[in-house]
């Protein structure tokens, strides 16, 4: 059993990694709006076509 | 996105989707104004077409906005003075707007294309949940241009400028909170584990590696993580304040050091336990701060009031500048329909103002040169110039906004029940270990001591302050959702002990419009001639009347001639060889302020027709205040309006005659207030403001809701009193689940102390059980919840 | 085409606009691998499922036998189809959720190419044997390090292309993206760690209960990170699309992100209940696989509200009906799970087809249908086209669902019968049904039925790739659009507000960068410290209790673990009364500690060899790898005539015990010397023994006998029972 000597700390070096990007993410503002991506994805391959007539 | 616009058939616009008027359609016009069809050949020309086909394949309930009519300047937004931007050190500048009218996806799109039509805009990003733009200019942007574009699109923006530094102060707190919760849920997942593997029997090495591994982990949760507990406890005891703070933070420190002394003897420590208490206190919180949030801060719309544009007139120019820019001696333009910015003297035009705002008086004023004008009152009719007395901060309705803040500030601190019952709870666990220490310890201190901590563990009290917040978090949800807008949680607290409910008249029990009310005698003929001579004039009896017989059934309105107004207060002219008078009633009205105008119409001096104006009371108020009578509650009523509307109103609703107080200034109200027992003011507009910051607890009805909030602890969107019985069952509820909640917590806990105590309890034992209780608290709050 | 789309510069250099164009090139390719190998991993599973219910379908050639096929298919079906199908989806939406062409486009083309060499690799070395036997990552160590540095060069690409992103917000998609990529990393190098023995051959550095430990955390994350994670990704990017709407509810899906993430990892014991693993490890594993089921709902039912107000349109799109049925195989999937994860499940279902059943009930449901209803999304779009025929795509959702559900359906009720057979005692305490061949032909029907199950979600996928060339034949593939966004400008509210414009906003710009640098630190780091401990093995109990393999039973273990019998036998006896009557005491971990790689197996086809030892004569196992229905008639067991034929490889004995001693196992210098010698001594014991039972055409220098010498050692590893015997 003694491989969880090295398993339990890589687990908790992988979860270390996703409180880092966790972290990093609550302070660069990806959770201040949990709205507006969902809507923003749907369009997003819409261009502008210069001049198009009603 | 090749699909055509859902309206084909054009009975519709095409730009909002509303019904296009039937004159415009016989013009077979697509559009129902000619502002939507600017903003349709806008968008096409700039190649945003495409809206429109986004727009119909996203469900939403609101529809875009119709164009204004005319265009704004907005040019102030570019004047650094007038409206100061964040600055970067490459020069870019930045400007949040809020953005009435966004909707849906479509909106997204639209508003974040900015950059691709304005050359100047670096980027664009629209918030939905809260209709907020964030817009980045380079260099030699325009913000004003911006603006003018959304503007063009059809939404209103309004900048907002004096947010910015609280709104990201709140942000960041939202931040430090959230990574707070995280590394608790990390710290908290991986003791799980660690945990878990010692509870199903590990030992040896590894055990011990396990140990250690434990207190590595359970550091950032009790340290950082759980830093806001202590820092609050600490303030509380400073303060000599009891909060459940306190014994949250005894417990988890004294978890933190009696751990570290287990894990040097290989004992179990309580690492998971204290780590989720952190994690699921921290979320149930910040659950309940972000619906708090929601409710009061939900837009910007709190400062874009201060943000309003006003018409300075500077020499023979009208500029548009920002309200708080102003100063006094200005002379200011005011449209119809705008609020008057700033107290002052009317020094050119004719109108009449709805002063409702300040003195609850539905029936407008007339106003001419030289007449004195309040700031917040709304100019009716009539261009009229203003010269500024007093402005900002020193105008009447700012004074009352400050006295509001002030009496708000004074009103004695009520203290929550959860802190209550804390303090009582915390000195019966206390006293227990003291005792267990004392009495176990003359035998064996070892066991004394893992007795006495296995109680504080397992009476940790979890519950208390877990549950609470839920049940309120999940109780202003629910409320929001049927329209009540609870500011914060202790208003649910006092709900239930209200006694007595005084009412505001002017927009509380009534409409708080100047209507007809009842007409009779009214044939088209009859309809046609009184509309044309009212419409040659402005007084707002008149403008009420043409208004309503706008929408009946009418001949073609006749030339009049010989109008003249009479002293009386009549109008009189000739129609169709016809001499018509339309005269004031003082049969109905003996005294001075009835509630109601009455007209009488007069052909040839025979009463042909006969009207009656006045305030209309919403409907289902009889109903309403006879159920809350029912409750046994005390109702009264009090108003800025005369004594005769006053009565009528309240023998109408079934407010007894003694109850019912006239001609207060917002001041008298507030003062009449106090006389009562735990009443609480049901009212509307700013002259109530005082009164509801005064009462045990103050509820809006009607107008903004930011506005409101200030004052109010409650706001009662759309059907505003209908809704007071049901908030006050809803409040019921709440506080019901949460006693129940409370008292299991006790029950369980006074248990636990027994045993424990009794030394039936091992330390282990504890923290299998404190989860178990959590969980069923947890399942009786949300029960409770779906009472709701 | 360049690597990045020239920016074309307009305004001032501050946030210029910047022109760039997806790159399509390789969705394309990627989609075309995943039908073209879709194709192969199904049809080597159907021809497996009909090797089980008809044994001659193993046409006695040693690359065509169950054993060395089966990890074909699994490789195939995981790796290749599945694989590509990521990749496909990755490269398409990544570019658009981010608004960048990905960072190199030489990296994307040797990704693409690169991955399908290894599959091409796999596909070779699996037929022929090279096998490292674990679970869903048998291929050999030089297969190993190629997937590892495509794997990187796939990371770079990604995060490259996230540092250059024009768009702030990162989509919860990208989340789920980085998540797999990370986590597949560490896995793949921590269950592949080995130390080679000759170019094909390798012995991993753990052993016995370690090695399955690491294999099952490895082998349940494999689903968790390859099968699950990026194509919740893929699902909360591809559905909104497909139906228009946004995702039902983007906070619960950040939830659900996070606390997948938080809890996966963790599962991966339920793989070991009531093996010789110890009960705790045991317990933890049921734990958190039970509380998985809350996050894997939560993701299922935000997908499916998604179609709220659409449902409609379910009737006459077949592709938003594959993606709804997908999810709802998901939801079934985890569900069964976690149920198969309670210990009192899991000690019926366990090494019964119930197990198959879950897992095809996930990968051609969830993984499948999602994998098709996406690329009926895409093909039209990347050819620029109109699909060629949308009732063959009914028809095939309907093939599609009916084949999975009698695939599962028959199994369960295999799994079940089978798994309720094993433990039936009668009244007298003994065996109901003691043969264990009974207990297999009762099933071997079910075995037919599968095949059906497997056949008509072929036809499916034959209609698909159908449609599929009808669509995109002569379609115009359209020069690629250019689309234009603003470079993320390096001001924005929360960088000014919060952070000012300090000069720790570079940082902030990296932190993806600084998550790989992190893993791969944590890996060396826990790599260079944690190996010596585990050679020096310092504290493994009872290790003088139990004697090492023999040169000649560790070739014989060699050619078991190349034949692939842990797909059909385990060697481990659970603690449970009909096991022990049936096989003998439980396995105890002692008993593996000297087991590279370890060989517990997961599916019981046919019985546990722990204790086969000593149980049969050697003739018996002579006859019955020759031809098992010589000894039980009713066998569907694959001759193994070449066992006969072949030379034993004893050059190599000396190599694989100096690789043996490095690990720890305590050889001697003269073990090592006379390896070879050693081995010829106690294969010709052996010759003597056969031909004593009369068969005289045994010759010591072929397989068999080290075979044999391997099987009768199995359950007798103490120093005595050696000298016994």
């Amino acid at each position: 059993m003694n491989v969880l000597i090295l398993m339990v700390p890589m687990a908790i070096g992988v979860s270390f990694v996703f409180v880092v990007a966790f972290v990093w993410a609550a302070r660069n503002g990806q959770f201040d709006d949990l709205e507006t991506p969902s809507h923003r994805i749907l369009y997003d391959e819409i261009d502008l076509k210069k001049g198009t007539q009603p | 996105m090749s699909e055509p616009p859902r309206i084909s058939l054009e009975t519709h616009c095409r730009h909002c989707q509303e019904p296009i008027p039937s004159d415009r359609l016989a013009m077979h016009d697509a559009f129902c104004c000619a502002g939507c069809q600017s903003v349709y050949t806008l968008l096409h020309a700039a190649g945003l077409g495409d809206y429109y086909h986004i727009q119909a394949s996203v469900p939403s309930l609101r529809k875009p906005q119709a164009a204004p009519d005319r265009a704004q300047d907005y040019s102030f937004l570019d004047d650094p003075e007038l409206t100061p931007v964040q600055t970067s050190a490459d020069g870019l500048r930045c400007l949040d707007f809020y953005v009435e009218g966004v909707h849906c996806a479509a909106c997204v799109w639209l508003i974040e294309k900015l950059p691709d039509i304005l050359p100047d805009v670096a980027s664009a990003r629209l918030q939905l949940g809260e209709a907020t733009a964030s817009v980045i200019l380079k260099q030699n942007g325009s913000f004003a241009k911006v603006a003018a574009m959304l503007q063009s699109f059809g939404y209103t923006p309004h900048a907002i400028k004096s947010k910015a530094e609280a709104e990201n102060f709140r942000r960041k707190e939202n931040h430090t909170h959230l990574i707070r919760i995280g590394v608790a849920a990390f710290s908290a997942g991986n003791l799980m584990i660690l945990s878990v593997a010692l509870y199903s029997g590990l030992t040896g090495d590894l055990a011990r590696y396990f140990h250690w591994l434990s207190l590595v982990l359970v550091l950032p949760a009790l340290t950082y993580s759980a830093w806001p507990f202590y820092r609050s406890a600490w303030a509380n005891i400073r303060q000599r304040h009891m909060s459940i703070d306190i014994p949250i933070a005894v417990s988890l420190l004294i978890g933190l050091f009696a751990g570290m002394w287990h894990v040097t003897t290989g004992q179990e420590t309580y690492y998971d336990s204290l780590s989720t208490l952190v994690f699921l206190l921290l979320l149930s919180r910040y659950a309940l701060a972000r619906v708090q949030q929601h409710v009061v801060g939900q837009s910007a719309f709190l400062e874009f009031y201060q943000n309003a544009v006003v018409h300075v007139i500077e020499g023979n120019q009208v500029i548009d500048r920002p309200l708080h820019s102003l100063a006094q001696g200005m002379h200011l333009e005011v449209r119809p329909n705008e609020r008057i910015p700033v107290d002052g003297i009317l020094i050119q035009g004719e109108s009449a103002v709805d002063q409702s705002i300040l003195s609850g008086e539905a029936y407008p004023v007339q106003i001419a040169p030289g007449s004195e004008v309040w700031c917040g009152t709304l100019n009716q009719n009539g261009t009229v110039v203003v010269e500024a007395r007093q402005v900002g901060e020193d105008t009447r309705i700012a004074r009352i906004l400050q006295q509001t803040r002030s009496n708000l500030l004074s009103r004695t601190r009520l203290v929550s029940t959860t802190d209550r019952l804390s303090r009582r709870f915390v000195a019966i666990v206390l006293t227990a270990a003291v005792l267990i220490l004392i009495l176990v310890g003359q035998q064996d201190m070892n066991a004394a001591f893992a007795r006495a901590l296995a109680l504080v563990i397992i009476s940790c009290p979890c519950a208390l302050a877990l549950t609470t917040p839920l049940i309120m978090t999940l109780s202003l949800k629910k409320a929001y959702r049927k329209g009540y807008l609870i500011k914060d949680t202790s208003a649910i607290e006092r709900l239930p002990q209200l006694r007595t409910l005084l009412f505001d008249k002017t927009g509380t029990l009534t409409e708080g419009r100047f209507e007809v009310l009842t007409a009779t005698g009214l044939t088209p003929e009859v309809a046609a001639a009184v509309g044309a001579l009212e419409s040659y004039s402005d007084h707002p009896v008149a403008r009420t009347l043409v208004a309503y017989l706008e929408t009946q059934e009418t001949l073609l309105w006749p030339r009049v001639e010989e109008f003249h107004a009479l002293n009386t207060g009549g109008v009189q002219g000739w129609i169709h060889g016809h001499l018509w008078t339309v005269l004031p009633d003082h049969r109905d009205a003996a005294q001075e302020g009835a509630p109601v105008t009455a007209l009488q119409v007069l052909c040839q001096g025979e009463p042909v027709a006969h009207f009656t104006l006045g305030d209309r009371i919403r409907p289902e108020m009889k109903a309403t205040l006879a159920a809350l009578k029912a409750q046994g509650f005390t109702l009264g009523l009090v108003s800025g309006d005369q004594q005769a509307a006053c009565l009528a109103v309240a023998r109408e609703v079934g407010i007894p005659d003694d109850q019912v107080f006239w001609r207060h200034t917002p001041e008298q109200k507030a003062a009449r207030i106090r006389e009562f027992k735990a009443p609480a003011m049901i009212g509307d507009g700013v002259n109530d403001m005082i009164a509801l910051a005064a009462a045990d607890l103050g509820i809006s009805v009607q107008g903004g809701v930011e506005d409101n909030l200030r004052a109010a602890d409650i706001h009662l969107s759309g059907g505003g009193v209908r809704h007071l019985p049901g908030l006050l069952q809803h409040a019921h509820i709440t506080m019901v689940t949460i006693r129940f909640s409370l008292g299991f917590s006790l029950c369980y806990n006074l248990l636990a102390i027994t045993a424990s105590g009794l030394g039936y309890v091992t330390p282990l034992f504890a923290a299998i059980l404190m989860p178990i209780s959590s969980l069923t608290v947890l399942a009786i709050a949300l029960y409770g919840g779906k009472r709701l | 085409m360049s690597a990045v789309a020239n920016p074309t510069h307009v305004g001032e250099p501050d946030t210029p606009v910047e022109y760039f164009e997806y790159d399509d090139q390789v969705v394309r390719w990627f989609t075309l691998a995943t039908l073209g190998w879709g194709l192969i991993s199904f049809l080597v599973g159907l021809f497996i499922a009909l090797q089980l219910s008809s044994w001659r379908l193993n046409f006695d050639l040693p690359w065509l036998t169950f054993g060395r096929m089966r990890p074909l298919h699994t490789n195939a079906a995981i790796f290749a189809f599945a694989g590509n199908a990521i990749f496909a989806g990755i490269y398409y939406s990544t570019q658009r959720l981010l608004k960048a062409r990905m960072f190199s486009d030489a990296l994307s083309r040797i990704h693409f190419w690169g991955w399908q060499l290894i599959i091409v690799a796999a596909a070779i070395t699996l037929p022929l044997g090279y096998t490292m036997s674990k679970e869903y990552a048998e291929l050999e160590w030089p297969i190993d390090i190629a997937i590892t540095v495509i794997w990187v060069v796939f990371a770079v690409n990604f995060f490259g292309t996230l540092i250059r992103r024009r768009e702030r917000h990162i989509y919860v998609a990208i989340w789920f993206y980085i998540a797999t990529i990370i986590t597949v990393a560490l896995l793949h190098v921590v269950n592949s760690i080995s130390l080679p023995v000759s170019f094909l051959k390798s012995y991993p550095v753990y052993a016995g209960v370690q090695d399955a430990l690491i294999q099952w955390w490895y082998g349940h994350n494999a689903v968790a990170f390859f099968l699950t994670t990026p194509f919740l990704g893929l699902m909360y990017y591809f559905v909104p699309k497909a139906v228009d709407r946004p995702v039902y509810s983007y906070k619960l899906s950040i939830i659900h992100f996070w606390a997948l993430i938080f809890i996966y990892i963790w599962a991966g014991p339920h793989h070991l209940l009531y093996t010789a693993l110890p009960e705790w490890a045991q317990t933890l594993g049921m734990i958190f696989s039970v509380m998985l089921w809350a996050p894997s709902w939560g993701g299922m039912i935000n997908g499916m509200l998604t179609l709220r107000g659409a449902w409609d349109r379910l009737r006459t799109d077949p592709i938003l009906k594959m993606f709804v049925a997908a999810l709802t195989f998901y939801g079934m999937a985890t569900f069964e799970g976690p149920l198969l994860s309670i210990k009192a499940v899991n000690s019926l279902s366990h090494y019964t087809d119930w197990t198959i059943g879950h897992v095809h009930g996930g990968t051609l449901g969830w993984n499948g249908l999602l994998t098709f209803a996406m690329i009926y999304y895409l093909v039209p779009r990347l050819w620029n086209t109109k699909l060629y025929s949308i009732k063959l795509v009914t028809a095939h959702f309907w093939f599609g669902i009916t084949g999975t559900g009698v695939y599962m359906i028959s199994l369960w009720v295999a799994g079940i019968t089978q798994g309720l057979m094993w433990r039936g005692i009668t009244a007298e305490g003994k065996l109901m049904y003691p043969d264990f061949i009974e207990t297999v032909t009762r099933i071997v029907p079910l075995y037919a039925v599968r095949a059906l199950g497997g056949s008509l979600f072929i036809i499916g996928f034959l209609l698909m790739l159908y449609n599929i060339w009808m669509t995109i034949r002569g379609a115009q593939i359209a020069a690629p659009e250019k689309h234009r966004a603003h470079r993320l400008a390096k001001f924005t509210h929360i960088d000014a507000a919060v952070l000012g414009n300090k000069p720790h906003r570079i940082l902030e710009g990296m932190p993806m960068v600084f998550s790989v640098l992190a893993v791969i630190a944590v890996v060396v780091g826990s790599v260079i410290e944690i190996i010596p401990a585990l050679m020096v093995q310092e504290f493994n109990p009872g290790s003088k209790a139990v004697r090492p393999y023999t040169p000649l039973e560790l070739a014989g273990r060699d050619i078991y673990v190349r034949e692939g019998c842990y797909t059909c036998h385990s060697q481990m006896i659970r603690p449970m009364v009909a096991e022990t009557l049936r096989y003998g005491k439980p396995t105890t971990l002692e008993e593996t500690q000297y087991d590279r790689p370890f060989q517990w197996g997961s599916k019981r086809t046919g019985p546990d060899l722990a204790r086969v030892g000593g149980r049969y004569p050697d003739s018996w196992h002579y006859r019955h790898m020759l031809n098992p229905r010589d000894i039980v008639p009713q066998s569907i067991m694959p001759n193994y005539p070449w066992l006969i034929k072949d030379k034993t490889d004893t050059a190599s004995l000396q190599q694989k015990l100096k690789v043996m001693k490095t690990l720890g196992v305590p050889y001697s210098d003269d073990d090592i010397r006379f390896a070879e010698a050693n081995a010829q001594k106690q294969a010709e014991e052996i010759t003597a023994r056969l031909k004593k039972d009369g068969i005289s055409q045994a010759s010591a220098d072929k397989e068999i006998i080290a075979m044999i010498a391997y099987l009768q050692r199995l359950g007798h590893m103490q120093p005595t029972e050696v000298a016994a015997k």
